[in-house]
């Protein structure tokens, strides 16, 4: 019996601005025990759906079409049936569990009240439920959990009272908007394989929404592709991986970055311009605009949703055409950095060495009391030869930020020493001169935050050239419109305000900005972590295309393991302020490596069948760096550790060879071997 | 939570005395000859010379202050320079009545603002919250004294049923006896802050219905009673409770037009006419209470904050 059936589903938003179609003639199946995985870009309308599902939209709302669910129709039912369903039958893992829990309650109070309301259990009986469930969501030391407030709690664990909080009343649907976005992919690959084991315990059919293909592979059986609030293609989860039939989920598997792929060997693929305004809908396929094999047809009728095989079906007019098209071969770009030299011919652009940053916490009465000091850097050195690429990754809170901000000058320097060419960098940016901070340029994560929103983008653009005098005044218009025409916009941007922008535009005219003062070096802080994948794909381009044409070296910060891969030369892994392993990319992501760097690359959520790493789970999340542990600071997560040398000593580093150092106890060939064996059994 | 307590009171008896320092200094720099203010004009400068020299007052700064705050403490806060009387005594007499006026005060304002301002938060640009928006602004925009004059006309002189005139015998207040007087003055004080609390506690209601965790309540199925009273009363209160608690400070020491205007005997009026006098140890006694005030109010924000806030309890 089906658990799902959504017919023909139309949702949409009117405001003032008029009528948003988000989800348009939806419709999909659920049965018991599957995990449907809907997928997309932002804007797609797969939230919505969700929303739809728990009957949880705004007021101004249009909602037509049929959500069965067990003998109710959602879409129609009274407030008083779906109390009853909500929490009870369906239920609901949202994407930020720290602001979806109430954080003024305990989270004793906020799970029982689940069972109080739909089954009027209380007290111990309920209490006693709720323990059993945080025990099989894998919560340690539940009672102790219980009794906290949610912002006692680390993220994942936050993400676990969520589950746990849905999963109480053993539901018969789950419904989960992007529930491992936001954490960091270490957390993020131990929920998915909690929830991979529970969806099996507890044989509950799950909507599973993400934009991230890897996680959507790695847990669903069947998947739904949404392009503009509609349906574009729907298949068995293998099936639609390796045989798409549509170009837009073609596009969506050719813009990732994979597990072997580095810019040595080309250039990402990358969707043209963007998802329609979903307020006005261009006429025939949606698609049709941005789509390689579009024909003047294509925009004359609507496509259908059609069979093109058993369970799989797709809404394009050219699909035949599509198959038999060969997965194109990446597309052949020069080499972006000249070769690696020899140590001695060539001298680094940006040498650190033993970088100390330590903030002061002031603690006690008016902060006179005590105070103490966080090491949120210690002891880091790395050099960046000319126009290479050096890729920094760790998990959140790991210091990778604040090395870039050091560098900068943005932060404080405690020890140590920064140059920069011939110059001392070490001082502060108040303290630089106006040429040395041409030199260096930013990108920064929240490109939203970083343009001013009051400035055209003429205005942000004009402002290096002034300061750092590029070109003489006649001339800064035309120099203005070729940076845009750089970063591939043009002219008719020149007016616009940020706001005004798309969010892989603003991103655009942000690395304009940077390299706008011809620099040497640009330090990029997760410059893509807030794109859609088809965006991040365009704009890593073209940061390798600028990197080449204009010679910068780049420090590129990233929490996504393929992209670093993808785009350095050479990668430092981080954790806990210190390095625990550097060298070059390829040499990075191979055994040997530092068992962070295996619990790393193990993680991540890979595409293709047979490319998944094997398993290596950290367990909780990175300590204080007010109170790092003694010794190797990761003996306290590694999996791999030897002993009682891990928590008494500091690793000295490694050389495994060509600059790739390995700051651990276990000996190389020691750690080679364990390394590879464990990778053949997780092959076989 | 007791350890939070005392910590706050700490850091509130430090500020109180930087604060005390700094009124000190102020009123030594004014130009005042306490001599000339006590003897009169007729006086000789041999006589104001020894009673500047009898009142300590040609000794060094820091000593004055120290021989100051010590006899302040210990209660002995000098006598008024144009009264003539003990100024402890009269300050407290008033500060009493004061406080009843803005208790009376303050249990008017807070229910009714907030159960305004939660109905108009609950019910975003509906009907009810249209009535609540529009009136809100209408009683901030309307000065104090208006109010007050409309409030006379109406009860005292139209319907006869309650006193425009609130002054008191004896100037000393007895809520049982004299409740009929405090009425109007206490409603004129209660329009102006009902309207701005109103507005405050509804924005801040409409942004924690609109936040994820009452999006997880509802959607767990719970009870709409449940939603508001458990999940969202909580949360919206932390905003509103600021502002309730530094307005009492005001209610307290800052009622000045409506005390002249009903004739009652409250602290207000009193600071007002010590400071057009140039009354000095009844200006330092009215500073001193005034920061008391606006310490002990911000100190009571912080505790309630806390109470209401477990991310602030716990760090």
């Amino acid at each position: 019996m089906t658990v799902l059936d959504i017919r023909h589903l139309n949702v949409s938003y009117v405001s003032s601005r008029g009528i948003a179609q988000a989800v348009r003639d939806l419709s999909l199946t659920i049965q018991p025990s599957e995990t449907y995985g809907l997928v997309g870009e932002s804007g797609c309308g797969k939230s919505t759906v969700a929303l739809a599902i728990m009957r949880y939209l705004p007021r101004r709302t249009r909602l037509d079409g049929q959500i069965l669910f067990q003998d109710a129709d959602i879409a129609t039912a009274p407030p008083a049936v779906l109390g009853q369903l909500r929490g009870n039958r369906i239920a609901m893992v949202y994407q930020d569990p720290q602001s979806s829990l109430n954080p003024v309650l305990t989270i004793e109070k906020q799970l029982v009240e689940v069972i109080t309301a739909h089954e009027g259990a209380t007290g111990e009986d309920a209490r006693r439920r709720v323990i059993e469930m945080l025990e099989q969501v894998r919560m340690p030391d539940p009672a102790y959990v219980l009794q906290r407030y949610p912002h006692q709690l680390s993220g994942g664990m936050q993400q676990r009272v969520v589950i746990a909080m849905a999963l109480l009343l053993r539901p018969d649907l789950v419904v989960m908007d992007e529930p491992t976005t936001g954490l960091d992919v270490t957390i993020e690959a131990g929920v998915l394989d909690l929830l991979n084991d529970l969806r099996r315990e507890f044989k509950m059919a799950i909507l599973f929404i993400s934009h991230n293909l890897g996680v959507i592979a790695r847990i669903c059986d069947r998947v739904g592709v949404m392009y503009a609030g509609e349906l574009i293609e729907e298949a068995p989860v293998r099936q639609l991986f390796d045989r798409p039939h549509h170009p837009y989920t073609t596009g969506l598997l050719r813009c990732v970055p994979q597990a072997v792929s580095r810019h040595t060997s080309g250039a990402l693929y990358s969707i043209p311009g963007r998802v329609p305004p979903l307020t006005a809908l261009p006429r025939g396929c949606t698609f049709a605009a941005r789509c390689a094999f579009a024909e003047p047809g294509c925009t004359q009728g609507a496509p259908q949703l059609e069979s093109v095989a058993a369970g799989h079906a797709a809404r394009c007019f050219r699909w035949r055409t599509v198959i038999e098209q060969p997965a194109a071969a990446p597309v052949p770009q020069p080499p972006s950095t000249p070769a690696k030299s020899g140590t001695s011919n060539r001298q680094a652009l940006l040498t650190v060495s033993n970088l100390k940053v330590y903030f002061t916490q002031l603690m006690g009465l008016l902060g006179l009391a005590r105070s103490r000091r966080i090491r949120v850097i210690d002891d880091v050195s790395f050099s960046l030869e000319p126009q290479r690429t050096l890729g920094i990754v760790g998990e959140s809170g790991c210091g990778k930020s604040t090395i870039a901000g050091a560098v900068a000058g943005l932060k404080p320097v405690t020890s140590g020493r920064i140059d920069f060419g011939d110059s001392d960098f070490t001082r502060p940016i108040a303290r630089r001169s106006r040429a040395a901070l041409r030199q260096m340029q930013m990108v920064f994560q929240n490109s939203d935050s970083s343009l001013n929103p009051r400035h055209t983008v003429e205005k942000t653009l004009r402002r290096p050239l002034r300061c750092f005098n590029i070109v003489p005044r006649g001339h800064e218009r035309a120099h203005i419109i070729g940076l845009l025409k750089a970063v591939n916009l043009d002219e008719t941007y020149l007016d616009r305000r940020p706001r005004q922008l798309s969010g892989g535009e603003k991103q655009r005219v942000a690395i304009a900005r940077a390299f706008a003062g011809e620099p040497q070096l640009i330090l990029c802080d997760e410059p893509i972590s807030s794109l859609d994948v088809s965006v991040q794909a365009a704009v890593l381009n073209l940061l390798q295309q600028l990197q080449r044409e204009r010679r910068v070296a780049l420090m590129f910060i990233a929490h996504d393991l393929n992209v670093v891969r993808y785009l350095s030369d050479e990668v430092a892994v981080i954790y806990l302020g210190k390095i625990c392993e550097i060298g070059p990319a390829e040499a990075i992501f191979q055994p040997p490596y530092h068992p962070y760097t295996e619990a790393l690359v193990s993680a991540i959520p890979a595409i293709h069948a047979g490319a998944q790493p094997h398993a290596i789970r950290l367990e909780g999340s990175v300590p204080s760096p007010a109170n790092p542990p003694s010794g190797c600071r990761f003996h306290t997560r590694c999996p791999r550790k030897i002993g009682s040398v891990c928590e008494q000593q500091e690793p000295l580093g490694q050389d495994v060879g060509d600059d790739h150092i390995i700051y651990c106890h276990i000996p190389l060939s020691e750690l080679r071997a364990l390394q590879t064996q464990t990778e053949a059994q997780h092959t076989q | 939570m007791l350890r939070f307590i005392l910590r706050r009171l700490g850091t509130l008896l430090i500020t109180m005395l930087v604060l005390s320092i700094l009124i000190f200094i102020l009123s030594d720099v004014m130009p005042i000859e306490p001599a000339l203010m006590i003897l009169g004009r007729e006086s000789t400068p041999e006589a104001r010379a020894a009673l500047t020299e009898q009142l300590g007052l040609n000794k060094p700064l820091p000593e004055r202050y120290v021989a100051w705050i010590s006899r302040f403490i210990q209660g002995d806060w000098g006598e008024s320079y144009r009264m003539g009387v003990e100024v402890l005594p009269l300050v407290q007499r008033r500060f009493t009545n004061s406080l009843t006026l803005a208790m009376m005060a303050a249990a008017i304002i807070v229910p009714v603002s907030l159960l305004l301002g939660i109905i108009a938060g609950l019910n975003e640009s509906r009907w009810p919250d249209r009535v609540i928006s529009i009136g809100s602004l209408i009683s901030i925009s309307i000065p104090d004294f208006v109010v007050g004059l409309v409030l006379i006309v109406l009860f005292s002189w139209g319907l006869r049923i309650l006193p425009g005139d609130s002054s008191l015998r004896g100037d000393t207040v007895n809520l049982m006896e004299h409740w009929q007087k405090l009425v109007l003055p206490a409603i004129t004080a209660s329009v102006v802050l009902i309207g701005y609390i109103a507005r405050v506690t509804r924005v801040s209601m409409i942004e924690v219905m609109d936040s994820p965790y009452i999006r997880t309540a509802i959607l767990k199925g719970l009870p709409q009673r449940t939603v508001i009273l458990r999940h969202a009363l909580r949360n919206a209160l932390i905003a509103p409770v600021a502002v309730v608690t530094t307005q009492l400070a005001w209610l307290v020491g800052g009622l000045i037009v409506i005390e002249r205007l009903f004739n009652y005997p409250g602290i207000g009026s009193l600071f007002a006419d010590a400071a057009l006098r140039n009354d000095l140890p009844m200006i330092q006694a009215s500073a001193m209470i005034a920061i008391t005030l606006v310490v002990l109010s911000q100190g009571l924000a912080d505790v309630i904050y806390a109470l209401l806030n477990p991310r602030i309890r716990f760090g």
